[in-house]
C-alpha cells in the first residue's frame, strides 16, 4: 500500500474541516485532490505529511506511520513557495536535500537539468519569478526520486509552456512508477493528467473515476432549428437547446445518426462543435451550491 | 488619502505601536521609581546649595555683633547689621522650610534673604560670594517662582509631572527614541519590497509619488503618536503616583557662560518634541531615499543608521557644523536646547522641513533600485564546489544553518558594525586615558613646586608661630615647652614628610618619561601609607566611608605593579570595594569616589578587561542572541520555512539540535572574534598590555579564616590579586558558558513561541528574573546558573565574598551553566521525541451525510 488514510478528523476551533476522511492508494497513479478554497485540501496534505496533527485518524505511507520522518526518503511534498529561503540559491536548497538524503551531486545536476532550472540555479531565490520558484520546488520534490509525490498546487504561476512541461513530467514520473497526489484548481489540466479525482466537500471525500463520467457533447447550429428539433424528437434522441444551438450527448446518439436524421428533414448543419466534459462537469454537479453562488456573485 | 488610510491601517494592524507603548511606560516607570527613591536627598541638596551663603552671613553677622553690643555701629553699619539680621532670620526660616519639606515657603524666604542682601550691599556691605551671574540667576528664578506661585522643586531627581516629563523627554525624545523608531518602523518600505506586497499597490491606479508620500506620512504619523505617548506617559505616571504639584510653568534655565534666560518647563518639552519630530522626519525621509535603492530592510536600516551616526559625530566634533541648516543638528536637541538660544526653534523646524522636501523629492525622482546597489542578482558559487555532504542529520542541519547565515550576510554586517563601534569606542577611550594621564602627571609635576612654595613655608610659619608662643609663654612664667612643645614635633614630622614627598615626586616625574615606573610607585606608596595611617587614626572617632580594605589593597596592588614594573593606570589611588560603608545619603559622594578611582587604559588587554568590568559584554551577548537565538521561531511567521525542513527525513529533535549547535558555535565564535578584535585594536593603536596587571579578587570569610589562606587579610576581609591575563581567560570562559546557556534557553523558548521578538524578550525576562531570584536561594545559591550571568562579579569573587560562599567560582559557574544548558536541551530533546506520538484525543464528530 502506497498511501492509506483512515478516518481522519480535523477541526479548527468549532469548525470541522475533515470529517472522517478515508482513502487508499494501492498502485502507481496520479490522483487529484479537488475542492473549493477553504475546503481543507492543504490541511489534508499537511496531515498526511505530518506537518499538522490530526484530531483523530491514521495515516500510513508505504507501510510506515506518517510520524516516522524517514518516510521522506521515499516521498516528497511540494509546498507553496513561502517555504523557500529567499536569501539562498536554488542550488543551496537542492544541496541541502542531497546532504540530508545522502544523494550524489550527479543526481542533483540531473534533476536540475530535467526540470530546466540549471540556468538560474546559482541565483538567490529572491530574484526568482513565481514560475522559477515553482520549478525549483518541483525539482526539490523530484530530486530524491520518491515513490510518492504530494504536490500542493504544482501548476500555480506557470506559463502555458511550463505547464505543458510539468504535465509531461508528471506523466513520465507516473510511467516510472511514482504515485502522485496533487491538489489543484486547474480542472482542465487535471483532466489531461488523470481521471482519478478526490473531491473534498464539507469535510467529506468523494472519490470518483472520471473515465465513467467523461462525456462528449456536440453543439450543433442548423439552418432550420424547428425542423431539426422535430426530427430529433421523432427519432427519440434527447437534446437541449441552449442559445440557439442544439446540444446532443454522444452517449445518447452517435454523430452519424444525428446527421442522418437531419438529412431526412433537409436540415443543413451550419456549424458543429465537439466538447469533452469530465471533471469540470462533475465538479459543477458535486459543488452545485458553491458554483451557483459563485455565478450569482459574478452576475 | 485612501493610501494614507491604508498605511495607517497597516501600522495599526501590525501592532508595533504596542511595543512603543510598553517601552515608553517602562521608561517612565523606571525614571519615576529612580527619582522617587532619591527624594530623601532633596533636603540635603537644598541645604548644601545654601551652605556657603549661610556661613558667609554668619561670619558677617559675627563681625558686626560686637560693635552692636557696644553700640558703636555707624548708621550704615546699623543698616548692614539689620539687613544681616534679617538675612539670618530668613535663612533660619528657609532651613526650617527645608527640614519640614514646606517647599512652597522656600521661595518666600529666599526672596526675603535676597531683598535684605540687596539692602545690605546698598549700605556699603560686601558679600564676597554669590556674585555676578549666579546671583542674577537666583534673583530671576526667585522672582519667577513667586510670580507664578510655584514651590521649590527637586530638579535633580524630579517627581513632578513636567519636570519628570522633561527628564523622560531628554531620553526618549533624543537619539534613543529615534533608534527605537528606526528599528521598529524602519522596514516599513523595504519590507514591502522584500515580501512583494508592494505589487498590490503598484497594480492599482496609484502614482509612485503618492505611494511614497503616503508611506512617509504614515511614518510621520507614528512619530507623532510616539511623541504623544511619551508626553502622556511622562505626565500621567508622576501625576498618579507622585506627591506633586502643577509644574507646567516651572522655570528652566537656558544658559551659556555669560547669559541666561528662563522658559517654562512646558516650552522646553515642546522644543524637545518639535526637534524630535524634525529629526525623525529627516531620518525617515533619508531612510526612504536609501530604501528606494535597496531591497533588504536590514541593510537599509544599518546604512541609514550608520550614515546618520557619522553625521551626528561630525556635527558633535566640528563646532562650525552646529548650525540650523545642518540636519544632524536636529539630533543634538537635548544638548543645545538648554543653552542660551542663538536661533529661534522655528528656524530648525523650517530647516528640517526643507530637508525633508528635498529628500522626498529625491526619493520620488530616483529610479527604484529593485535589484539593489549591491548586486543582489549576481550568481553565487555553490558551497563545497556543489558536492553534497554525507553527515549525520544533526550536523547536516548545522551546516545548512551556517550556509544560511553566510548567504544572508547579517552576521557579517553586524560584525562590521560592531567593529566600527569598537574603533569609535576605542578612540573615545584613548582620549579619556590621555586626559586622565595628563591630569595625573600634571598634578605630579606641580607637586614639588607646590610643596616647596606653599606647604613647606606654611609649616615653617606654623613652627615659627609655635616657637613664638613658647617664648611668650616662657616670658609669662609658664612652661612653654610642655604646653606647645609636642606641636613642634608634629609639625617637624609634617615638614620632613613634605620634603620627602617633594623629593619622591621630583624623582617620579623625571623617571616617568623614561618609563621607569618604580619611583612613581614609591611616591604613591609613600602617600598611601600616610593616608592609611591617618584613616586608621581618624576611623576611631568618626564615620569614614572608605574602608581599610580599599587602602590596604591599593598599597598591595602598587607593590605588585612595582615588582613587575607595570605601567601605571590612571586615575585614583584608592580601590573602591564592597567593604566601603557609604550611607544612603552619601550616594553622590560614593559615585564621585568611584569615578575618581575608575582606572582606564587603552592597551589591548586592559581594553578587553574594561569590556567585562563595565558589563559591555552584554552587547555582543544580546546581538548574538538576536542573530542566531530565535530557533524555530525565526522560521515561522510570514515565511514558514520550517515546513520545508519538516519534510526532510530528519527528526524534529535533530532539527532542534542542529539549529542549537549552529547558534552556539556562531555565538561563541563571534564573541571570541569580537574580544580578539578589541585586544587587537588596543595592541595596534597602543600596546598589548600587561598580562600581570593585578586585578583585585575578593575571598569569602570562610576562606580568610582558614589557616591555609595565603592571600592578604585586611580589617574587613581577605583578598588576593590575579593577573589580568588570568582574569580575562576566566571571564571569556564564563562568557562562552553564559552564551551557550542563553542560546539553549532561547532555542527552547523558540519551540513554543512564534515571534522571534517574543523569544528575545522572554529570554531576557527569564534571565533577569532568574538572576534576582537566585539571591533568594540562600544555601543553594551556588547551584543557580543565573547567578553566573554577572561575569565580572563572579570572576573577581565579589558575589562569593558578599554571600560568603566559597563554592561560587568561575569553574562552578561553568559546570552549572553547561549542566543547566544540557538539562534544558535534553528536556527539549526528550519532549520533541515524545511529542505527537498520539494524536489529540477528541470526541469524534459524526458527520451528517
Amino acid at each position: 500500500m502506497i498511501l492509506s488514510v483512515k478516518d481522519l478528523y480535523k477541526s479548527y476551533g468549532k469548525e470541522q474541516v475533515l470529517k472522517g476522511i478515508t482513502f487508499e492508494l494501492a498502485e502507481p497513479q496520479i490522483i487529484a485532490l479537488v475542492g473549493p478554497n477553504g475546503s481543507g485540501k492543504s490541511t489534508l496534505l499537511n496531515i498526511i505529511t505530518n506537518l499538522l496533527p490530526a484530531d483523530k485518524g491514521e495515516v500510513t505511507v508505504l507501510g510506515k506511520s506518517n510520524r516516522d520522518p524517514n518516510i521522506f526518503r521515499e516521498i516528497s511534498f511540494m509546498q507553496d513557495n513561502t517555504v523557500l529561503y529567499e536569501y539562498l540559491t536554488g542550488y543551496d536548497h537542492l544541496q541541502f536535500i542531497c546532504d540530508v538524503q545522502g544523494l550524489p551531486k550527479k543526481q542533483l545536476l540531473k534533476t536540475a537539468d530535467r526540470i530546466g532550472i540549471t540556468s538560474y540555479l546559482n541565483k538567490k531565490v529572491k530574484n526568482y519569478s513565481l514560475g522559477m520558484k515553482q520549478h525549483l520546488l518541483l525539482a526539490m520534490a523530484v530530486v530524491n526520486q520518491p515513490k510518492l509525490m504530494i504536490l500542493d498546487e504544482p501548476l500555480n504561476g506557470l506559463d502555458p509552456t511550463s505547464a505543458i512541461k510539468v504535465r509531461e513530467l508528471l506523466l513520465a514520473l507516473r510511467e516510472e512508477g511514482t504515485t502522485i497526489l496533487l491538489s489543484s484548481h486547474n480542472l482542465a489540466e487535471i483532466d489531461r493528467v488523470t481521471s482519478s479525482i478526490l473531491f473534498l466537500k464539507k469535510g467529506n471525500l468523494i472519490q470518483e473515476d472520471m473515465s465513467a463520467f467523461e462525456q462528449i457533447r456536440y453543439q450543433i447550429l442548423v439552418d432550420k432549428p424547428e425542423e431539426a428539433e422535430r426530427a430529433l424528437r421523432a427519432a427519440s434522441i434527447p437534446f437541449e437547446t441552449i442559445s440557439g444551438r442544439l446540444h446532443v450527448y454522444q452517449a445518447d446518439a452517435a454523430l452519424d445518426r444525428v446527421v442522418r436524421v437531419f438529412g431526412f428533414q433537409d436540415v443543413t448543419i451550419v456549424d458543429i462543435d465537439k466538447k469533452v466534459f469530465g471533471s469540470e462537469e462533475r465538479y459543477r454537479k458535486i459543488f452545485a451550491e458553491e458554483t451557483k453562488a459563485h455565478e450569482l456573485v459574478e452576475v | 488619502m485612501s493610501l494614507l488610510k491604508f498605511e495607517l491601517k497597516k501600522i495599526w494592524r501590525q501592532k508595533k505601536w504596542l511595543w512603543l507603548l510598553v517601552v515608553v511606560l517602562l521608561c517612565a516607570g523606571l525614571v519615576f521609581y529612580q527619582n522617587q527613591r532619591e527624594q530623601d536627598l532633596m533636603a540635603k541638596e537644598a541645604e548644601e546649595n545654601i551652605f556657603r551663603v549661610v556661613v558667609m552671613t554668619d561670619q558677617l553677622y559675627a563681625q558686626l555683633r560686637p560693635l552692636d553690643r557696644e553700640n558703636k555701629l555707624t548708621t550704615e553699619q546699623q543698616i548692614q547689621f539689620d539687613s544681616l539680621n534679617n538675612m539670618a532670620n530668613a535663612i533660619f526660616h528657609w532651613k526650617s522650610a527645608i527640614y519640614t519639606r514646606d517647599w512652597g515657603e522656600v521661595p518666600q524666604q529666599e526672596r526675603l534673604f535676597l531683598e535684605n542682601l540687596e539692602r545690605y550691599e546698598g549700605a556699603g556691605g560686601v558679600f564676597d560670594i554669590f556674585q555676578g551671574l549666579e546671583r542674577e540667576k537666583a534673583i530671576a528664578k526667585n522672582a519667577y517662582l513667586i510670580e507664578h506661585q510655584l514651590p521649590y522643586a527637586n530638579e535633580t531627581y524630579p517627581v513632578s509631572p513636567f519636570l519628570q516629563l522633561q527628564r523622560l523627554a531628554a531620553i526618549l525624545l533624543g537619539p534613543a527614541g529615534l533608534l527605537l523608531l528606526l528599528l521598529l518602523f524602519g522596514s516599513a518600505y523595504t519590507s514591502e519590497k522584500e515580501q512583494q506586497t508592494v505589487l498590490t499597490v503598484q497594480t492599482q491606479p496609484v502614482l509612485r509619488r503618492s505611494y511614497l508620500l503616503s508611506k512617509y506620512s504614515g511614518l510621520l504619523g507614528i512619530t507623532i503618536l510616539y511623541v504623544a505617548i511619551v508626553v502622556t506617559a511622562g505626565w500621567v505616571v508622576p501625576s498618579l503616583f507622585g506627591d506633586t504639584f502643577n509644574d507646567w510653568a516651572y522655570p528652566v534655565f537656558l544658559e551659556t557662560e555669560d547669559a541666561f534666560t528662563i522658559i517654562p518647563a512646558w516650552q522646553h518639552v515642546w522644543h524637545l518634541a518639535l526637534l524630535f519630530i524634525g529629526a525623525s522626519a529627516f531620518l525617515f525621509a533619508f531612510l526612504l531615499v536609501v530604501g528606494t535603492q535597496l531591497r533588504s530592510s536590514f541593510t537599509s536600516i544599518m546604512l541609514t543608521g550608520f550614515l546618520t551616526m557619522s553625521g551626528i559625530v561630525m556635527t558633535e566634533t566640528l563646532g562650525s557644523l552646529q548650525a540650523p541648516w545642518n540636519p544632524f543638528q536636529l539630533f543634538r536637541g537635548n544638548r543645545f536646547l538648554l543653552e542660551y538660544p542663538v536661533y529661534s526653534i522655528w528656524i530648525y523646524a523650517i530647516a528640517a522641513l526643507l530637508w525633508c522636501i528635498l529628500l522626498i523629492t529625491i526619493a520620488v525622482f530616483l529610479r527604484e533600485g529593485m535589484k539593489g546597489l549591491f548586486k543582489a542578482a549576481e550568481e553565487k558559487k555553490p558551497f563545497r564546489k556543489g558536492r553534497p555532504h554525507r553527515l549525520l542529520s544533526v550536523l547536516a542541519i548545522g551546516v545548512f544553518e551556517w550556509r544560511k547565515s553566510k548567504r544572508r550576510g547579517l552576521l557579517g554586517q553586524v560584525m562590521a558594525v560592531v567593529a566600527m563601534a569598537i574603533i569609535a569606542g576605542y578612540v573615545f577611550l584613548a582620549e579619556q586615558v590621555k586626559e586622565k594621564e595628563s591630569e595625573a602627571i600634571g598634578a605630579l609635576k606641580e607637586k614639588p613646586d607646590s610643596i616647596e612654595n606653599y606647604t613647606i613655608p606654611s609649616i615653617e610659619d606654623d613652627i615659627r608661630n609655635i616657637e613664638e608662643s613658647i617664648e611668650e609663654a616662657n616670658r609669662n612664667g609658664e612652661n612653654g615647652e610642655s604646653i606647645y612643645g609636642h606641636l613642634i614635633d608634629v609639625y617637624k614630622e609634617q615638614l620632613a614628610a613634605a620634603r620627602e614627598e617633594a623629593a619622591l615626586a621630583t624623582i617620579a616625574v623625571n623617571t616617568y618619561e623614561q618609563e621607569d615606573w618604580a619611583p612613581y610607585y614609591d611616591y604613591q606608596l609613600f602617600n598611601d601609607q600616610r593616608i592609611l595611617a591617618m584613616i586608621t587614626e581618624g576611623k576611631k572617632g568618626i564615620h569614614i566611608a572608605e574602608s581599610f580594605f580599599g587602602y590596604d589593597a591599593a598599597i598591595k596592588q602598587k607593590e605588585w605593579m612595582k615588582e613587575y614594573n607595570i605601567k601605571p593606570v590612571f586615575s585614583g589611588t584608592y580601590i573602591p570595594n564592597i567593604h566601603d560603608q557609604w550611607e544612603p545619603e552619601e550616594r553622590k559622594e560614593e559615585e564621585r569616589n568611584k569615578q575618581a578611582n575608575r582606572k582606564v587604559d587603552h592597551s589591548g588587554l586592559f581594553s578587553l578587561y574594561m569590556v567585562f568590568r563595565d558589563h559591555v559584554y552584554v552587547i555582543p551577548l544580546v546581538l548574538m542572541l538576536v542573530l542566531v537565538g530565535a530557533g524555530f521561531a525565526g522560521e515561522r511567521g510570514k515565511r514558514p520555512t520550517l515546513r520545508l525542513l519538516q519534510t526532510m527525513p530528519t527528526k524534529r529533535r535533530s532539527l532542534f539540535l542542529g539549529k542549537t549547535l549552529h547558534a552556539s558555535i556562531v555565538a561563541m565564535g563571534s564573541a571570541i572574534a569580537i574580544f580578539l578584535f578589541v585586544a587587537l585594536v588596543g595592541t595596534v593603536f597602543n600596546r598589548f598590555g600587561d598580562w600581570m596587571y593585578p586585578v583585585l579578587r575578593y575571598h569569602s570569610k570562610y576562606e580568610v579564616q582558614s589557616f591555609d589562606f595565603t592571600g592578604n587579610r585586611a580589617y574587613e576581609g581577605g583578598y588576593t590579586f590575579i593577573p589580568l591575563g588570568e582574569y580575562l581567560l576566566k571571564a571569556i570562559l564564563l562568557y562562552v558558558c553564559v552564551s551557550l546557556f542563553l542560546i539553549a534557553i532561547a532555542n527552547v523558548i523558540g519551540l513554543f513561541v512564534r515571534q522571534p521578538l517574543v523569544v528575545y524578550a522572554l529570554t531576557g525576562l527569564i534571565s533577569g528574573a532568574g538572576y534576582l531570584l537566585s539571591w533568594k536561594l540562600d544555601d543553594f545559591i551556588q547551584y543557580s546558573p543565573f547567578l553566573y550571568l554577572n561575569i565580572p562579579k563572579i570572576v573577581n569573587g565579589e558575589i562569593l565574598a558578599l554571600l560568603n560562599k566559597p563554592a561560587i567560582s568561575v569553574y562552578m559557574g561553568c559546570v552549572m551553566l553547561l549542566g543547566a544548558s544540557l538539562i534544558v536541551l535534553i528536556a527539549a530533546y526528550a519532549g520533541l521525541s515524545f511529542r505527537r506520538k498520539d494524536v489529540k484525543r477528541r470526541k469524534p464528530f459524526v458527520a451528517e451525510v
